[in-house]
């Protein structure tokens, strides 16, 4: 079993009490990083940075970042389009990947735009929108996906179509760290909590980050990772939809009646059978 | 190498427009968006010229215009921009402020400059200004649709801006069904004579004059076939020559077409297409397979050496179409 990785504000005290080999630090600001030390004087090894910005990405600057530092940058847009393209080439230099969120639709196309210049690139499909852009997203799946040039990749549909089981379910999420199996969320008083929402929610499903090493074998924990069977038991459309592999209903709130969304996720699971058939083929002598 | 129309608009109606046909076709509103141009710029990115050029209508009019051009620069491609050189203030102190962090070398601006009895004062105004700013990245070219047409001007405006010292010349053709200006392949000898008029004034200007397609051969004496060489032998931007090959023209709903001479013919969507090299051999296809029915321009053409051994086209393949009575095509207003 993987060891799950702790994701959290820096605190060096909580550090100290996680007994875990990678973790995943939260900031505010990007300049913030400049304060998580290098790595001899950290408890543990960076699996990467989390940066949720409150700025656009044209007002940010690189300065003083360490370029090897690997980082996941949330903004809520862009901003000037054009002020992004003429810095493409700063933040290929660094190890980073820009999330957005999926709405405002602009978005889509300026993740594309990027990753068109060969920027890593994610966007954040959230699950308590109602609105959310479905045929956009499906266009930006497909060019992620099947456009044969060279460019920067695009998540979560990178990430589904490469490391996706086409025999079982895939955290669909898993690239904006929604995949409990990974990855554990701890608030400032350690508590841990099965996902990002749950911990903004108030649910934990321990009090102590020392109980990490143990949470699979804590009870509440491996219900939660089976909660999507759950769907199956109401009388939901997301209960007879034929893409459910590749979301577990984590849109049921949101969009269990848009056709829009089963017609997204049915093309992903496509898209994962299309790329799975061409992955890493082996020829008989090989075995 | 391709042309990108950004916009069907023009703020211009010049006589010999060759777009003018395909403009009336199309939908004027329809402009191309960015996920098209960025599906245009991958389908390019392997070709060994990386070079493109933004058209119209008038491109500038696109309200992304600039980021579109900032964008292909940014993908690695040489950028040509083909413009009437009217441009509000607004669109131009834009360009001008996003171009100074562009190294010049990645792009050029082709501007059309007819003669300036052909355009309004506040036109003549906005080219000004337009020339003033991006004169040193700025090249001219000038469109024969007439029998009596005069040069001069180019050589004052080259002066007074600084321009580059390159003019591209381009033969007004007959678009099938359209009333176009255009000249005559009757006309096509005393319109090289007074072409060739204009060569001792490029000698001491220091100005190339590159011909565009569609030029015949022989239409050429010796003597001005020997000029024309050595005015243009050993510049960057030679082009004399009389061959014919598709440009690619992609309209702003991702249609294709070889030239627009020939938009109405064959036109596909480049989604149709996996890569450059099959749009091309569907167009060279499309050129050879009209070529066998009808060798040229003129009824020499299919006895002619320089056509067999494919150093001159025969003219424009519209002229061909014409023949083969594919659409009725009315010559010029001087024809």
């Amino acid at each position: 079993m993987n060891e799950l990785i702790p994701v959290f504000a820096p605190d060096a005290g909580l550090s100290k009490r996680l007994d875990v080999e990678k973790v995943v630090l939260v900031f505010d600001k990007l300049e913030d990083t400049l304060e998580s030390g290098s790595s001899h004087e950290r408890e543990q090894s960076l699996h990467c940075v989390i940066v949720r910005e409150a700025r656009n990405l044209d007002l940010l600057t690189f300065e003083g970042i360490e370029h090897a530092l690997p980082i996941a940058l949330f903004v809520p847009a862009v901003g000037s389009i054009r002020i992004a393209i003429s810095r493409a080439k700063v933040y290929s230099a660094f190890n980073l990947r820009i999330f957005l969120p999926a709405l405002p639709r602009e978005n889509l196309v300026h993740a594309r735009i990027l990753a068109s210049l060969g920027i890593e690139m994610a966007v954040v499909i959230p699950q308590e929108e109602k609105d959310l852009p479905w045929d956009e997203i499906s266009d930006l799946m497909h060019y992620a996906v099947y456009s044969p040039s060279r460019k920067g990749s695009i998540e979560p549909f990178e990430r589904f179509v490469t490391r996706g089981d086409t025999q079982g379910v895939t955290a669909f999420g898993s690239p904006w760290f929604d995949d409990p199996e990974r990855f554990i969320h701890i608030d400032a008083q350690g508590r841990l909590a099965f996902s990002k929402r749950d911990l903004e929610e108030g649910h934990f499903l321990q009090t102590r980050p020392e109980e990490l090493s143990n949470l699979h074998q804590n009870e509440e924990y491996q219900g939660n990772l089976k909660r999507w069977q759950a769907s199956f038991l109401r009388n939901s459309k997301c209960s007879y939809c034929a893409a459910w592999s590749a979301c577990q209903g984590a849109y049921i709130e949101s969009c269990s009646h848009d056709p829009r969304c089963e017609a997204f996720f049915s093309e992903m699971v496509e898209a994962l059978d299309f790329r799975s058939q061409n992955r890493g083929r082996t020829k008989i002598w090989q075995s | 190498m391709a042309n990108i129309l950004l916009t069907q608009q023009c703020v211009r109606s010049c006589p010999y427009c060759f777009a003018k046909k395909h403009m009336a076709d199309s939908e004027k509103s329809a402009t191309l968006s960015w996920e098209d141009l960025i599906h245009i710029a991958d389908l390019f990115d392997d070709t060994p010229e990386k070079h493109l050029s933004l058209l119209g209508g008038e491109p500038t009019l696109h309200p992304d215009f600039v980021d579109y051009f900032v964008y292909l620069i940014g993908r690695g491609y040489h950028v040509s921009v083909f413009t009437c050189g009217i441009l509000s203030e607004k669109r131009l102190d834009e360009l001008v402020a996003a171009l100074s962090t562009v190294n010049p070398g990645k792009y050029s601006f082709v501007c059309n400059l007819n003669h300036p009895s052909m355009s309004t004062e506040a036109e003549t105004e906005r080219i000004d200004a337009f020339l003033t700013k991006l004169g040193k990245q700025t090249a001219l070219s000038f469109n024969v649709f007439t029998m009596d047409f005069t040069m001069d001007y180019l050589f004052d405006y080259i002066q007074r801006y600084d321009l580059r010292r390159n003019l591209r010349i381009g033969l007004a053709h007959p678009i099938p069904g359209e009333t176009n200006a255009c000249i005559s392949p009757g006309q096509f000898g005393p319109m090289i004579e007074r072409l060739a008029s204009y060569i001792p004034k490029c000698i001491s200007s220091g100005v190339v004059a590159g011909l565009d397609c569609g030029f015949p051969l022989c239409k050429f004496t010796d003597e001005q076939i020997g000029k024309f060489y050595k005015l243009e032998h050993g510049s960057q931007n030679r082009s004399l020559k009389f061959v014919c090959n598709p440009a690619l023209d992609i309209g702003p709903d991702m249609k294709v077409w070889s030239c627009f001479p020939l938009s109405r013919f064959n036109k596909r969507s480049l989604y149709e297409f996996n890569s450059v090299d099959e749009v091309m051999e569907y167009f060279i296809t499309f050129h050879k397979e009209t070529r066998a029915k009808d060798a040229g321009a003129f009824a020499e053409c299919a006895s002619c050496a320089y056509r067999a051994a494919e150093r001159c086209a025969g003219g424009c393949l519209a002229q061909s179409l014409n023949h083969l009575g594919m659409t009725e095509v009315v010559f010029g207003r001087d024809a």
